[in-house]
């Protein structure tokens, strides 16, 4: 379930601020991957799990809109 | 002409051979010692190709269904190394030298196709290093051969899949085939099927994706599917087939071993984005490392640097759609389909863990078969792995762009030079394991298996100089299939069959899990104690030549060679340092014939009270068992005893909740009147909260407290409330002839990372019931089953594993019991004096071998169950004195590969042909071909 809020949370978030898609998944993914990377030093690896997932999120995301960009 | 004109006309050339050099590597590994690896520690692959070359083996124990058929190229490959002069050290650094600079090469090149210039050469050069060295193979093993032959394969299946995307006409076919064929080539990926199943399910994507998601053509890829498939399972029925038989013969076994990994079905989210994963780095914080390096990825600064790759990907993914201009329609379809798959495989790969980790379980449970993906991370990274270098190439060659633009006093040159040396160092630092040879373990402590071995002198003499029997030496002391010798290095595996090609046998006598041939070893090894003239009596029909006694395996072993030495001292007939070798019977029996009274049909229901029907049962008698055991009966004789005190390692009694906050904590039970040769019932309650898996073993401990030897091992998964474990003990070790010592129940858990158990795993109220059921007669399960009589040995040839001529001198009614693990298809052909002596004269032959077979009207008999082990067909009112035995899918695993090698031939024949001795032939052929496909 928290795959789905994930994934659609990010998609409301850009229709309700105008943001592009992309761009937002691009931000998201780049600065939770980085938060995955300190959490992993700090040894916060329930915290590395939750940001990494979003990451795989965002990737699902970037391919969904890869899809899309031909049909924009 | 300057420097920098020459290096950028040459610049992928120069860059192909940096590539070249890198697969060289490798070559730092050896230091002038063999590298062994998980392939069942084979020291000598050469050997595998006559070793593992038919659907039987036999050579651990009495034989058994041989899934390593698939190993048959890579024994024949490095037999090859051998033949033209190499020594074994020379041949197996050859082999790993040949896989990875094959991948090395392979990958650039497949770089180079799909990106065709548009990218600098260098960056071609760092994917390729990223590809080569990934931490996948830190995560499982770096020397392993099929992993490998995999990053291998991917690349020329990549640049094959570029070709069949570039054609909708029949050519396309020719490169469906040519997948196959490839395939074929590196079958021996195929040792673990399901990873090498991913890569035919990458490809089977690609189809899909080619027909119905960019080009709704359903008939076409339907077609497309069906003709990749059909190639695909021609060109590999030959091992299919094997492996196939093993899946549903054995279904029981294989999800019995699934399930208790199936805790571990995932790997974390945070390691698979950096492609680490989870095998070697469950003991990543634990007391013990795998190697040193390993823990700097986790610090600073390798633990940011090892997810710069997977940032440059997301990267290169966002940017597939905003390099306008840069790639074509074709590169931008199949760039559709690689970040597709590339997502698909890196989902997978984490198994059940975080995002879409639901969708796993599902298929976990729901897809048919889909549970065979025991380790998700290993078996589907890979093709993740494989296809990162493309984003990463697109990433930085976007990155660089837009860098350039938005900062025009940047030097074009300046910046790709940092962007190199920066990667390089980048990559180096991930890679270092490699580079420094870190992660080949040098470990003698008697548990890790050792990669680096040192086989000490008198190994090397006893290769030279023993010439072994045809029968089988018994192992002793053992542990298993695989042993652990201290040797200078430490070795864990069965050098006598790996590597001296001696057939021996030893507790897990059945190399295919036929677990009740344990139970005559049993009776082998108690014999081999108490009775040693009994012992030297039965020796032949067992098939047994001699015994070699294994005394460079770590534990104390010194009392045990006392007790052989003093009563076999007669037999003693080669010594090589610590081993001694002893020599009883000259040929072994294979078959045996034996009188009708003799035998008695005892139903499944009864296995159990199989050692009591001994007593009821005259002297004499044979028993065949009924092979279908669904249910069996427990006989207890003694009401369960219970053990009711939990101590921890310093002898403190424990009390109230048992919490694992520390990895060296182990919780360790002393079980009062332990007994080897009884069944236990381990019931065990309490409230777990997010309980991982446990670790149950139990220790045999000298007065000095001393672990000594681990006698069982179990993982549980507890679940709430009341759980239940049964268990029968049964030992051939050395050690048990030791009555002093004492034993006990150790509990730990089965991850020791701090990072998963600081996730509140909680057991409160454990309590453990340690049931001691005394089954009188378990005891006595050593009686004979065999009694003294007169042998009425027939005339046996073994033509080969699979195949064997009888002759039976007297006739008449008859039970003939032949001595390999009972399969049931085995199969015993009546054949004509004639047949016989033809085949006695020249060998068998495939073909008559079929007719034989399959050409007669009759239904052949499948075999019976002989004494838990062998197998046997009652002989009545049959005219012929002549018999083969055969096992039917040796043949049909040989004609296929046959078929195979064949197609692999003719396809050469016409690539030579039509390629480059006349290209106005090949322009004929294809349209030949085109017309022809088009009817």
């Amino acid at each position: 379930m928290f795959d789905i809020i994930v994934f659609a949370l990010i998609y409301l978030y850009s229709k309700t601020t105008n943001l592009n898609v992309a761009n937002l998944a691009l931000i998201i993914g780049i600065v939770l991957t980085l938060a995955t990377s300190f959490a992993v030093m700090f040894s916060f690896y329930n915290f590395a799990e939750l940001t990494s997932s979003i990451v795989f999120s965002t990737l699902l995301i970037l391919l969904v809109e890869n899809f899309l960009a031909k049909t924009k | 002409m300057s420097f920098t004109k020459v290096f950028l006309k040459y610049q992928y050339k120069i860059f192909f051979f940096a590539s070249l050099l890198l697969g060289f590597i490798p070559l730092k590994w050896f230091k002038g010692d063999l590298l062994v690896t998980e392939e069942y520690f084979g020291v000598d692959f050469s050997s595998w190709g006559s070793l593992v070359n038919e659907a039987w083996v036999d050579i651990y124990g009495y034989g058994g269904l041989n899934t390593g058929v698939v190993f048959k190229l890579q024994g024949y490959i490095v037999g090859l190394f051998q033949n033209i002069g190499m020594n074994l050290l020379e041949s197996q650094i050859s082999w790993h030298l040949f896989l990875w600079a094959l991948c090395s090469i392979f990958m650039y090149i497949f770089l180079y196709r799909f990106f065709a210039k548009k990218v600098p050469a260098y960056l071609l050069f760092i994917s390729t290093l990223f590809y080569l060295y990934t931490p996948y193979f830190l995560g499982v093993s770096v020397l392993a051969s099929p992993p490998r032959i995999a990053f291998v394969l991917l690349p020329l299946l990549g640049v094959l899949i570029l070709k069949y995307y570039s054609t909708y006409d029949p050519r396309s076919y020719f490169y469906l085939f040519v997948i196959s064929l490839i395939f074929f080539i590196g079958s021996p990926v195929f040792a673990n099927p399901p990873a090498g199943v991913s890569l035919v399910f990458f490809v089977c994507l690609s189809i899909f994706f080619k027909n119905i998601l960019l080009g709704v053509k359903l008939f076409r890829f339907t077609l497309d599917l069906s003709f990749f498939l059909f190639t695909f399972f021609l060109l590999h029925f030959w091992w299919v087939l094997p492996i196939t038989l093993s899946l549903v013969y054995q279904t029981d076994v294989y999800v019995n071993v699934v399930t208790s990994f199936n805790t571990i079905s995932s790997s974390k989210g945070y390691e698979v984005l950096a492609q680490f994963g989870l095998w070697a780095f469950r003991d990543k914080v634990g007391e013990h490392f795998y190697y040193p390096y390993n823990v700097w990825y986790y610090k600073f600064p390798l633990v940011i640097i090892k997810y710069l790759p997977s940032l440059l990907v997301l990267y290169g993914i966002y940017s597939i759609s905003k390099a306008k201009g840069v790639f074509n329609s074709e590169q931008k379809r199949l760039l559709k389909f690689f970040s597709t798959a590339f997502i698909i495989f890196l989902f997978l790969s984490k198994g059940t863990s975080g995002f879409g980790g639901s969708l796993y379980k599902l298929l976990n449970e729901k897809l048919f078969l889909f549970w065979v993906f025991r380790e998700p991370y290993a078996k589907f990274m890979p093709v993740a792995v494989f296809l990162s270098p493309i984003f990463l190439i697109v990433g930085l060659r976007q990155l660089v762009e837009i860098v350039l633009q938005k900062f025009s006093w940047v030097s074009r040159r300046g910046f790709h030079t940092v962007i190199l040396i920066s990667l390089i160092l980048v990559n180096f630092s991930i890679m270092w394991p490699f580079f420094v040879t870190d992660m080949h373990f040098d470990t003698n402590d008697g548990w890790i298996r050792s990669q680096r071995i040192t086989p000490p002198d008198y190994w090397y003499e006893l290769l030279s100089d023993w010439s072994p029997r045809e029968g089988l030496y018994l192992l002793y002391p053992t542990y298993g299939l695989a042993d652990f010798h201290e040797w200078l290095s430490g070795y864990s595996g069965n050098p006598y069959g790996v590597w001296t090609g001696v057939k021996t046998l030893g507790i897990g006598a059945s190399v295919d899990a036929n677990f009740s041939i344990d139970y005559n070893l049993y009776y082998i090894y108690k014999t081999l104690l108490e009775d040693p003239g009994k012992f030297v009596k039965i020796a032949s029909r067992y098939n047994i030549s001699g015994l070699i006694f294994q005394g460079d395996l770590f534990g104390d072993t010194q009392r045990a060679r006392d007790a052989i030495r003093k009563n076999y001292s007669e037999y003693l007939s080669n010594v090589y340092g610590e081993i001694e070798i002893y020599t009883f019977s000259l040929n072994p029996v294979f078959v045996e014939r034996q009188s009708f009274d003799n035998v008695r049909e005892v139903d499944p229901l009864y296995h159990d009270f199989y050692i009591n029907l001994k007593e009821f049962i005259p002297d004499n008698y044979f028993i065949s068992y009924k092979t279908n055991a669904e249910k069996s009966l427990e006989i207890s004789l003694k009401p369960f005893r219970l053990l009711d005190y939990w101590r921890d390692d310093l002898g403190e009694e424990v009390k109230g909740p048992l919490l694992f906050d520390s990895v060296n904590r182990i919780n360790t039970l002393k079980i009062s009147n332990f007994k080897i040769y009884n069944k236990y019932v381990l019931e065990y309650s309490g409230n777990f909260i997010n309980a991982q898996p446990l670790i149950i073993s139990i220790f045999q401990k000298n007065s000095r407290g001393e672990n000594k030897r681990q006698v069982f091992e179990k993982i549980i998964v507890p679940k709430e409330g009341y759980n239940k474990e049964e268990f029968e003990i049964e030992s051939s070790h050395v050690l048990e002839i030791s009555p002093s010592d004492e034993y006990f129940l150790h509990l730990y858990p089965f991850f020791t990372d701090y990072g998963i158990f600081s996730q509140k795993n909680v057991i409160e109220n454990f309590k453990i019931n340690m049931n001691q059921k005394i089954i009188s007669n378990l005891n006595k399960r050593s009686a004979d089953n065999v009694r003294d009589y007169e042998m009425y040995s027939v005339n046996t040839t073994r033509l080969s594993k699979s195949y064997y001529a009888v002759e039976v001198l007297d006739k008449g009614d008859y039970l003939l019991q032949f001595k390999q693990a009972y399969s049931r298809h085995w199969r015993l052909l009546p054949i004509n004096d004639d047949v016989y002596y033809r085949i006695m004269d020249k060998g068998v032959n495939i073909t008559s071998l079929l007719k034989l077979l399959f050409g007669r009207k009759e239904k052949l008999m499948e075999p019976m169950n002989i004494e838990y082990y062998s197998n046997g067909w009652l002989i009545n009112n049959l005219s012929n004195d002549h018999f083969l035995i055969v096992y039917w899918p040796s043949i049909i695993s040989e004609v296929f590969f046959k078929i195979a090698i064949l197609i692999l031939g003719v396809a050469l024949l016409l690539y030579i042909i039509v390629y480059t001795i006349n290209s106005s032939l090949r322009f004929k052929f294809y349209s030949v071909l085109k017309k022809s496909l088009m009817r």
